[in-house]
Order: C-alpha cells, then structure tokens, then sequence
C-alpha cells in the first residue's frame, strides 16, 4: 500500500492503494467517475481515455503510483467545460454514435485534438483517432463529425514544403 | 508478496538495485504490464522517470543528438529537431500505437520491450546508447544483452546532409498493430551515381533488430541506375542477412527492391535531410 496525492478534476484527491492499481479502477471504484469504460484492458480501445496532465492518456494503462503530483481529467469535467461544446455539438449533430460505449473516450481525443494549435487537418485527425476504437456506428457519423470540426486542408503554418506563399 | 516500486535519485543507484534479478526498470509502463497476468507478479519496479538524465533532447557539442531514454514516442513524432535530424525515427513513431500510447511510452521503453519499431530506425541513424557509468555502447551491441541493463540516453551522429530516407512498416493489420517487419533505410548517391553509406535497420516481431549487412555491401557496390525491384543479387544478399528467417527475407528484399527502383527512377523516397 501507498498513498498518491494528486488532481482529480477540479479537486486536490489522495488514495491508498497497490502502487499498480489501475488509474481506470480508481476513478470508477473510488471515485465514481464511470465516464471512462472498460474496454480492452490493454490500450488498444480508447474507451478509458483521460486526460494526464491535458494530454490524452488511457486509464487502463496507467498505474497509480505514476499519478503521484499529476492532474487528471476525466470527461464528466471536461463535458462540463463550455469548450467542449464545438466537440460535444459535433458527435450529436452528426449522429457519431449509437451505443455510447465509446463516446466518452472519443470525446476526449477530439475536444484534446480540436484544442490544438494550429488544429490538425481532417487527414491527420483521423489518423489521430486510430486509438479510438467504436463497434457500433460504422465511423461514418465520426468521420462526419471529423468534418465539420477540423480544416480540409493542413493549416498554412505546418506547411514545410518550402513553397513561397 | 506484491509489487513495489523503487524511485532512485541516480542512474549508480538505479544500476545497483537492477542487480537483484527480481526487479525490472519501468518507464511508460504500457509494454511492461502486458505480460503480467493479474495478480502483478512479485517485483520491484525500479522508476526510470525518476532520473534526471534520462529527459530532454538536446544537440551536444559533438554535432550528435542526444534523446533522453524517458522521452515520449509522441514527443519524437512531432519533435522539429528529430524531424531534421533522425527523420527515420520521427518516421517509426508515427506509425506506433495510436496518440494516447505514445504520449505515454518512451524510447527506451520502446527499446527494452524488444520488438519496438524504433530499433529499426535508431540503427539505420547509427544510434549509441548512453549507459548509467557514461560510457556509449553502439545498439546492436546492447540488443545482444539478455538483460537490458539502463539506458538513459540514445546518441545519433548528424545525417549526412544528402542523405535520402525510407521507413517501412509492415504488419498484420495497416495500423495499430505490432510490426511484422519494420525497416529504416538512410542512403546517400555519390556523383557518379553510386550508392554510398547505406545503413538498413530491420526490426519485428520475433526478429532482434539488427543491420542488413550484407544487403548494404551490395548496395553500396551499386548504381542507383541500375537496381530493379526483381534483383536477385539483393535478394541473396538480404537472405544471407536472415538465414534463419526466410519468409521475412522475401518480404525485406521485395521491400527494399520497391524503394530502391524508385530512388532509381528519380523518385526519392524523402527530401534530403536538412540541418535544423
Ligand atoms: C495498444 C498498444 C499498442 C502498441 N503498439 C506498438 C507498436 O505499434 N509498435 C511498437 O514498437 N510498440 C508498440 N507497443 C508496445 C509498447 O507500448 C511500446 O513499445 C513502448 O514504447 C514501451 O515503452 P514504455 O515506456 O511504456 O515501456 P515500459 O513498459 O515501461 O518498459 C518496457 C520494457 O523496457 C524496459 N525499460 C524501460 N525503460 C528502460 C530504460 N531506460 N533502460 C532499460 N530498459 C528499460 C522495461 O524494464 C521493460 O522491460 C504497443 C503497446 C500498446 C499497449
Ligand atoms: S480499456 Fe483502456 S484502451 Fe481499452
Ligand atoms: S457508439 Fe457503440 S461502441 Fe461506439
């Protein structure tokens, strides 16, 4: 047993445990956080995504002892965040998704991704999502909601062609 | 009995404690747990993120870059420096796992999971391992190691600022899988249209990584003009670099016979890397 101490949403959390213990077990056995699932078990699904320090991690794979001064965040306060609405707007509009198993995880890698500057293109964005895995809605609404929430084209800055403009 | 985990304040530390058999470095930790079943087996982790000299990228005063053995895939695939400077390596981490994982998994992790795609590229770049006592040891030396001892940081000679790229992986599946084969390919063509200094690293499942020897002595014997997808002199020389392997030396000769005919055709697999 060790105590880790650290940042939980919005709240400073400390917890006893194995040091192995699964970041994803915790947040839903202690803390009753059940946006992130479990899928895989093995980093392979993307439905246990949160985010480690504002990067997306999956739950399943971190053990708790690396939690030790880290900020988490899960999607129940992300969803909370008016800035996740354009992410949030998307899935629902474009019909990305049917069960909603999956949908929390792909939440977090989109909002993470729609957050980025300069914003990656629809190319790269579903590239970027390859960890996200969804059983049931066939991708076509996500590959819509990649659509209106990420440019055509790459943004001119990550242009390295050594074209003049 | 049940896990623990040890954070050393220095890689003498670290080294020492790795001496007891039941003990085993950890970094991302996403390679590690995968071989566990539950419950975790009865060891003490020993926490390389807790080592100073194992973050960072930096260019030293040698003209080599030095990559931290804690760094993340992720960090390296978007890195501009590694982009300039070991392009094959920012080109085996974007075909790694997916986002989530490499913001989690580091290169030596990547290294000491035995399989990596990364090993490929880190031979073709000529990489030497930095290890607890300072010293280097070039990697295909290290990867003779039953048991990895620590590494804290990869050594890369600057490319050659001719030199042309080419990074292969090909698995089971066209992404998110481990790699059936992975090859990093850096070449140079003289003036008189020879190949020169060409470096193949190989690496995948069941394969150590290693260098083609073999195949880069014939090639370097070549004319850029003059090599054909269906050579039989590279397919001898790539099988003589895989004897216990066939099928995988089919596979890397068709590989390397595809993008060497079309560096031939003028059609050069990457830009000529570019000092940042
Ligand atoms: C879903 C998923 C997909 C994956 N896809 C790929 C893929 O496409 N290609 C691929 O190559 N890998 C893949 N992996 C495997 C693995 O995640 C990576 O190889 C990763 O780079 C391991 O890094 P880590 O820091 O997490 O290593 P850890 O799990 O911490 O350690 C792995 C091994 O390296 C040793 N080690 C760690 N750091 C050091 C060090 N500094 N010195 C000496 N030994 C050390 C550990 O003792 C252990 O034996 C995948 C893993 C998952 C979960
Ligand atoms: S449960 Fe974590 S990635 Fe599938
Ligand atoms: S909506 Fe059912 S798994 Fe994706």
């Amino acid at each position: 047993m060790s105590t880790v101490r650290f940042k939980l949403n919005t709240q400073a959390v400390s917890v006893s445990c194995a040091p192995d213990r699964r970041l994803l077990d915790i947040l839903r056995e202690d803390f009753g956080l059940i946006a992130a699932k479990p899928g895989c078990g093995v980093g392979r699904c993307g439905a246990c995504m949160v985010w480690i320090d504002d990067l997306p991690a999956n739950a399943c794979l971190v053990m708790a002892f690396r939690l030790e001064g880290r900020s988490v965040r899960t999607y129940e306060d992300v969803a909370a965040d008016a800035a996740s609405a354009p992410v949030r707007d998307a899935i629902a509009r474009c019909g990305a998704l049917q069960c909603g198993y999956c949908t929390p995880g792909l939440a977090m890698t989109l909002t993470h991704l729609h957050q980025q500057t300069p914003r990656p293109d629809r190319e790269q964005a579903a590239s970027l999502l390859s960890g996200n895995l969804c059983r049931c809605t066939g991708y076509g609404g996500i590959q819509r909601s990649i659509e209106q929430l990420f440019p055509a084209t790459p943004p001119l800055s990550a242009d390295n062609s050594g074209d003049s403009q | 009995m049940s896990l623990s985990v040890l954070h050393p304040s220095t890689p003498a530390e670290a080294a020492a404690a790795h001496r007891d058999p039941a003990t085993a470095f950890i970094a991302g930790g996403t390679a590690l747990q995968l071989s566990w079943r539950s419950p975790a087996p009865a060891l003490t982790l020993i926490d390389v993120l807790a080592l100073e000299p194992v973050h960072g990228i930096a260019l030293q005063a040698d003209g080599s870059l030095r990559i931290g053995a804690a760094v993340s895939l992720e960090t390296l695939r978007t890195h501009a420096t590694v982009a300039a400077r070991a392009p094959l390596l920012a080109m085996a981490c974007d075909s790694l796992a997916a986002l989530a994982v490499r913001h989690l998994a580091t290169l030596g992790g990547n290294l000491g999971w035995r399989f990596g795609d990364t090993v490929a590229a880190l031979l073709a770049h000529r990489a030497e391992a930095e290890l607890a006592d300072g010293r280097r040891q070039a990697l295909s030396d290290l990867l003779a190691h039953d048991r990895l001892p620590l590494i804290l940081a990869l050594h890369l000679p600057p490319p050659h600022p001719e030199e042309h790229h080419f990074y292969e992986k090909v698995g089971h599946r066209a992404a998110f899988t481990p790699a059936r084969i992975a090859l990093a390919v850096a070449v140079c063509i003289g003036m008189d249209g020879r190949l020169q200094d060409t470096r193949i690293g190989l690496a995948g499942a069941g394969l150590s990584g290693r260098r083609l020897l073999h195949a880069e002595a014939w090639l370097n014997a070549c004319q850029a003009a003059r090599l054909g997808a269906a050579d039989r002199g590279l397919r001898a020389a790539v099988a003589a670099d895989l004897p216990a392997d066939p099928a995988s030396a089919r596979l890397a000769a068709r590989i390397l016979g595809g993008r060497f005919g079309r560096l031939q055709a003028g059609d050069a697999a990457s830009e000529p890397a570019t000092s940042p």
